[in-house]
Parts: C-alpha cells; structure tokens; sequence
C-alpha cells in the first residue's frame, strides 16, 4: 500500500501491543437481489437466497482494538419452480431448478467496541457458477442442464456480536452477524436457453458461528 | 426455496410478474412437405426435421404469430409483428420489456414460405386475421376482425374488406365487399383450384372472382329483404357453370338458389332444415340431410330437380372419399354407404353410435369410433363392392383407450391405419382387412399425428419442453425433445405487443 491511507492503515494494525485474535468459522443465510430476468421472472424469485459457510483467519488486532481477518466463503441457492405452458392439452408445466454457487476470498477490517460489539467494513471476490435444470413432468427422459459462469466481487458493512470472553472464560465463544453491500456479478448466460441472468445486485447475509 | 419462504425469510416485498409463456400447441403445428413448423406463444419458432434435429428460426426482430398452411403445405404463411420503440434515442427495436420510454410501435408482415423459393413478405394491417387457403395453396383469404380493430395502423379501418393473397404471384389485394363478413369460403373445381370465394354474412352474400387479373367482387345478394330477419347462411355451392350460387340457410328448410346471371332468388323448398350439406363438384349437385327425416335429398344443380332416396333413420353428417359417402348420425345406430355416382345405398347397422368417422383415402374401410372411454371400441366397415357386392358386416375391435386421431397410409403401399389411443403409450399400425394391429413403443402418451408428404408420421407428446416423434414406414422411431427449452430465456421473448411482459 503506497497511499497515505495505506500507509495509515498498515500503521493502525501494526500498532503494538496485539491483542488477542479471534478466527472464525460461521454459517450464514445470505440473499442477493438480482435485477429481474425471464429466469426470476419464470420463478417468480424476486431474490436468489440460500445458505452457506464462511471461514476467517484472524490476522492480528492492534491496541486500538483494530482486527484484520482473511475470510473465504461459499454460498448456494437454490430456487425451485414450475413454468406454466398451457400448451397441448390443458395446462402443462415444467419443473426448472436455478442453482448459483458462489465462492468468494476477501478480508474483513472490524474493531471491538466493549468488547463483544464488532462493526466492520469487508470486501470480497471471487466467482459464481449457476446450474439450470429444467426437466418434464411425466418425462423419464434426461432432464435439460446447462451450467454457466461469471466472476464477482463487492463489499458490504456489518456488524457483530460476540459473547464476551469473560462470560464464557473459554478458548472458543460465540458470535452472530448480519451485513450488507452490494455484489456485483456479470450475468450466467446459457448456451440453449439463452438469455442473461443477472446474479449480482445488493446483498444481505446473517450468520452464526464460533470464534476462537 | 419457494418464493413466499424467500420473501418471508428475507423480509423483504416480494413483487409477482407477469409470467413469461413458453406455451407450445401441437394445433398450432404446421407439416410443410418435409418438416415441421413449431410455433410459440412468445414469438419463437422452431423447424423439427424427421432426421432428429430441431432450430431455432433467427428472425431478427420479428415474432411469430400464427402460422397458416394448407392441408398440403405447399405453402406456409408466417403471420409475423415487431416492435420498433421510437424514444428519444430514436426509432429502434427495444431488448426489454422496460427499455422503451416513448412510443411503441407494431409492425405487421405476412412471410410465405415455399419450397425453393425465396420468402416473400407481405405487408398486413394487424386487423386481419389468420388466413384460409384454397385446397391448392394458389390463394389464401382473411378477414377482418374487429377485436383488432384497435391494433390497426388506419384510423378508420373498413371491416367489409378481405385481405386477399395470391401466394405463386407473391400479391395481396384488399378487396371491399360492402358488408361485414362473418365467415370466407372458395369456390373450388374438382382439383381444388380456387374460381373464386364466397363470402358470407348475416343477411347478405357476395362472390369475389379470382379470375382476373384481381379479385373483384361481382355480385352481392341480400337474402333477406328485412333487415330484422336474422339470416345465417350455412353452404354456398356454385352450379358448374358459376351461373346459380345455392345457399342453405340455418334453421330455414329451403335452398336459396341465387341466379348470379339475372339476378333474382328462388327458394327450393326443402324437408326441413338441413343438418348437413354436401356440394358434390363432381357432379354438379348436392346431397342435403335431415336429423330427423330419413331421406337423402339430392338437389341437381341444373334445373334444382330433388332426387330422394330413402333412408332407415337421419343422419348429421357425410363424409366422403373418392366416390363413396358415409352418411352418419351422432346419435343413431345406421351408417349408410352412398355410391356418389349412381346413389345406391348399402346400410351398416352399428353397435354403438358413431363418435368420428375416418374413411381411408381409397374409401376401401371406415373407421367409426364410439363415443366412451369407459368401454373404448372401434366399428370397422368394408365400403369395397367385390363382384356386385358389398359386404354390410359390422366388426367391432376393442381398444385400450378412445381412439384420438387416426393417419391412413397410402393405398399404393398396403392399406394401413396409424391410430393413437388417448392416454396410451404406443402407436398401432392397424390393418383393417385382418382386423390386426402391430405395437409401436412411445416414449409417452400422444395427442395428435399427422403425416409428411413422405409417408413419415409424426406424433405430438403432451410434453412441456417438447416431444415429437416421428415413426417412418418400417416402424423406427426418432424422438425429437426439449426444443421448446431453446430459447426461452431470451428476454426479446418476454416482450409482448403492449411491451410489457
């Protein structure tokens, strides 16, 4: 970091003396709201919400109660549905899965308020991969899947509370989150079906988990 | 994750869209003479040849509509509409459903399509509507439905005009009829050749010739002079000549004959009202039935003499083959065989009453099918005159299912019946002299056939990305699936002619 807020930064955590880090390992739900598409649109999704788990390596933490964590998490959603065609005779429908996987690396700057409150300020990149599985009812044929992939990246704020040391007097304690920012994604585009569905947009996660 | 869990968990509004339709209609299926034409609800259309392969049609920014053909196929008309948005970043064709902020504007085109020739496309004002074909393919006629009439470029629209199209000249012609028509129909020669067409209306009637240079209308006749008397004319045939038009009407037991030459009307008084009419060309007169008189009332069209025959009950409806008629009613136990030529009559006593009726293309067999799917059954009748007689035995197959649609093979190959049975599985090819049938797997239950120029039979599977299998002559199957997932995620496909999805 050669900018004077790099500078400034570097100097923030390497003020001494370290207090003591935490590592982390959660579970999160997290939901990311994707401009429409004949996807969602199929689905009826007005977000792409899921489930994942997130891992931090906590780098230090200065005497300005400042801490740095290298995180990495993997995120899926899946969204269910059925498209109406009321074609042939009656109405006829078609079962559709939309399935994103989303794998992210990113570090994560916090400062510990009295000891258990952590606001924070996190970036993260990586890169998502969607399936599509669209499948006739009735069928016992294969079912259409296609896979696509694009890159993404962002940056959200968040806050979280962590279970005193001193009421637990244990190595390892508990802490909640919830943060939000914004994702942004390029859109899967899949070869058959067509069309652009956009992944990226303003992004929420809530999560649970250990730090020790 | 369902999308109320979703909106629930995330606590977030949820918004419910318009859904996008990926509808594919196997009635909307047209058979060129060698492959198929799949229309979609969205605009897309996709060609699926019997070799097993399927495309997307690239049509830029045009959308189908419909798709008109005639039974042969010859001839295919793409009833086609673009948007063009015209904002402030000028006139261009919109991507999304959101991306036009100014006027939206529809174009609409006709596209034929015929075998090695290049398309000729049509302009069409949208208020017309989908197109009737001569038997030949020649010509094709619409009419102008007032339900589009606000769809219409002109700010006046004339909804007494036919759309007229001579497909071999790659024309079209608006042609005023002076009334408001409410249904089309050609006048054809024994070749199916269009002389000219018909058009009817409540009270009034007028004949548009096709055989100058353009259509024209040459006469209209008014059949009432009353305009409170409701008049619906049923038929319309033409004496050989083209000298007298006879119109029956519905619920009036009499033939209006409509002197073309000096005009006038006489009124031949019929039994009763007819049930149904058949314009033999051929022979220049027509058969007329009653559902409640057992008589078959044969109208000569030269000097409008009645020739009765008797009958043992009514019958609703003739179907015909070569020379041979069957005459039939829904809720009667007769079938009646009617030698065209010499009127001779051959009476089947039936077990149950007949639900359709398919007479192979040599009138050689009848299939009668009855009207239950409780016990599903078929009457199978012999129409064939052996040495001076015909055979009047009713044989009566058992079936799985109803018997949904029926293909005859061509007579020259071994007379044979394609049949699909309703919720069945497999298609059987039936042999009406041994009264057997072979086994063909499907990969599901069917709702319609049809066949190729070829020979080739193809089969619409109830399948909502799409099935369609093709069942050539010695039986091979080959699947054609999942077409109607290509494309669907277009978002050009969302838009609709309000441009809103």
């Amino acid at each position: 970091m050669r900018t004077p807020i790099g500078f400034g930064l570097v100097g923030l955590l390497a003020a001494t003396p370290a207090f003591a880090a935490r590592h982390e390992v959660s579970g999160e739900f997290r939901v990311t709201f994707a401009p429409a598409s004949p996807l969602t649109r199929m689905l009826y999704a007005s977000g792409l919400a899921g489930g994942g788990i997130r891992a931090g390596y906590a780098v230090l933490r200065n005497e300005r109660r400042v801490g740095l964590v290298v995180r990495g998490a993997w995120g899926m959603s899946r969204t269910d549905g059925a498209v109406d065609v009321d074609s042939l005779e009656g109405v006829d429908s078609a079962d559709v899965r939309f399935t994103t996987n989303r794998m992210t690396v990113g570090a994560k700057l916090d400062v510990e308020v009295r000891g258990f409150f952590y606001p924070y300020v996190a970036v993260d990149v990586g890169a998502a991969v969607g399936r599509l599985r669209l499948a006739s009812p009735g069928s016992d044929r294969d079912p259409v899947r296609e896979t696509a992939a694009t890159g993404l990246g962002g940056a959200v704020i968040g806050t979280e509370w962590m279970v005193p040391d001193r009421a637990l007097n244990a190595a390892a304690t508990g802490a909640i989150y919830v943060e939000g920012g914004y994702e942004g994604a390029g859109s899967l585009r899949f070869a058959d079906s067509g069309g652009a569905t956009p992944i990226g947009g303003p992004v929420f996660r809530a999560g649970v988990g250990v730090r020790f | 994750m369902r999308p109320l869990t979703l909106c629930l968990a995330a606590l977030t509004a949820c918004t419910v869209n318009g859904l996008p339709s990926t509808a594919w209609d196997a009635d909307a299926i047209v058979a060129s003479p060698a492959s198929l034409l799949v229309p979609f609800r969205d605009g897309r259309l996709v060609t699926i040849e019997p070799a097993g392969t399927f495309a997307l049609v690239d049509q830029g920014p045009w959308r189908v509509e419909w798709v008109d053909a005639p039974p042969s196929g010859v001839v295919v008309a793409l009833r086609r509409f673009a948007l063009r948005c015209e904002d402030h970043d000028g006139p261009r064709t919109p991507t999304t459903p959101d991306d036009c902020d100014g006027d939206l504007v529809r174009e609409t085109s006709v596209r034929l399509l015929r075998d090695g020739a290049e398309p000729v496309d049509l302009d069409v004002d949208p208020v017309f509507g989908r197109l009737s074909f001569s038997t030949d393919g020649r010509w094709a006629v619409a009419r102008p439905d007032p339900n589009r009439a606000s769809e219409s470029t002109e700010g006046f629209i004339s909804l007494d005009t036919l759309w007229v199209v001579d497909t071999e000249g790659g024309t079209s012609f608006r042609v005023p009829v002076g009334f408001d028509t409410s249904s089309v129909r050609f006048v054809e020669d024994g070749d199916g050749a269009a002389q000219g067409l018909v058009a009817l209306s409540p009270n009034e009637v007028g004949f548009v010739s096709l055989s100058g240079t353009a259509p024209e209308v040459t006469t209209t006749y008014p059949l009432t002079l009353d305009n409170d008397d409701q008049v619906t004319p049923l038929s319309v045939a033409f004496t050989a000549d083209r000298s007298h038009a006879l119109v029956t009407v519905a619920g009036i037991a009499d033939l209006y004959t409509l002197d073309l030459v000096n005009p006038s009307i006489n009124l031949v008084a019929l039994r009763r009202a007819p049930s149904a009419v058949y314009v033999d060309v051929v022979r220049d007169r027509s058969l007329i039935l009653y559902e409640n008189e057992p008589w078959l009332d044969v109208v000569d069209h030269d000097l409008f003499t009645v020739t009765s025959v008797r009958l043992g009950e009514g019958a609703t409806a003739i179907t015909t083959a070569g020379d041979i008629a069957l005459l039939t009613n829904r809720l009667g136990r007769d079938a009646v065989r009617v030698d065209l030529e010499t009127l001779d009559t051959v009476e089947y006593s039936l077990k149950d009453s007949p639900l359709d009726v398919w007479l192979s293309p040599d009138a050689a067999f009848g299939l009668l099918t009855v009207g239950t799917s409780v016990s599903p059954r078929v009457q199978v009748i012999d129409l064939r005159e052996i040495d001076g007689r015909v055979d009047d035995d009713v044989r009566v197959v058992g079936t799985r299912g109803r018997i949904t649609d029926v293909a005859w093979s061509d007579p020259a190959d071994g007379l044979t019946a394609r049949i699909l049975q309703e919720g069945v599985d497999q298609l059987y090819t039936f042999d009406p002299q041994v009264l057997g049938a072979t086994e063909i797997e499907l990969a599901r239950e069917a709702s319609r056939l049809g066949r190729l120029a070829d020979g080739t039979a193809w089969i619409a599977h109830p399948d909502a990305l799409g099935l369609i299998s093709f069942v050539d002559a010695d039986g091979a199957v080959t699947e054609v699936s999942d077409f109607a997932a290509h494309g669907m995620l277009d978002e050009s496909t969302l838009l609709t002619d309000e441009g809103e999805e």
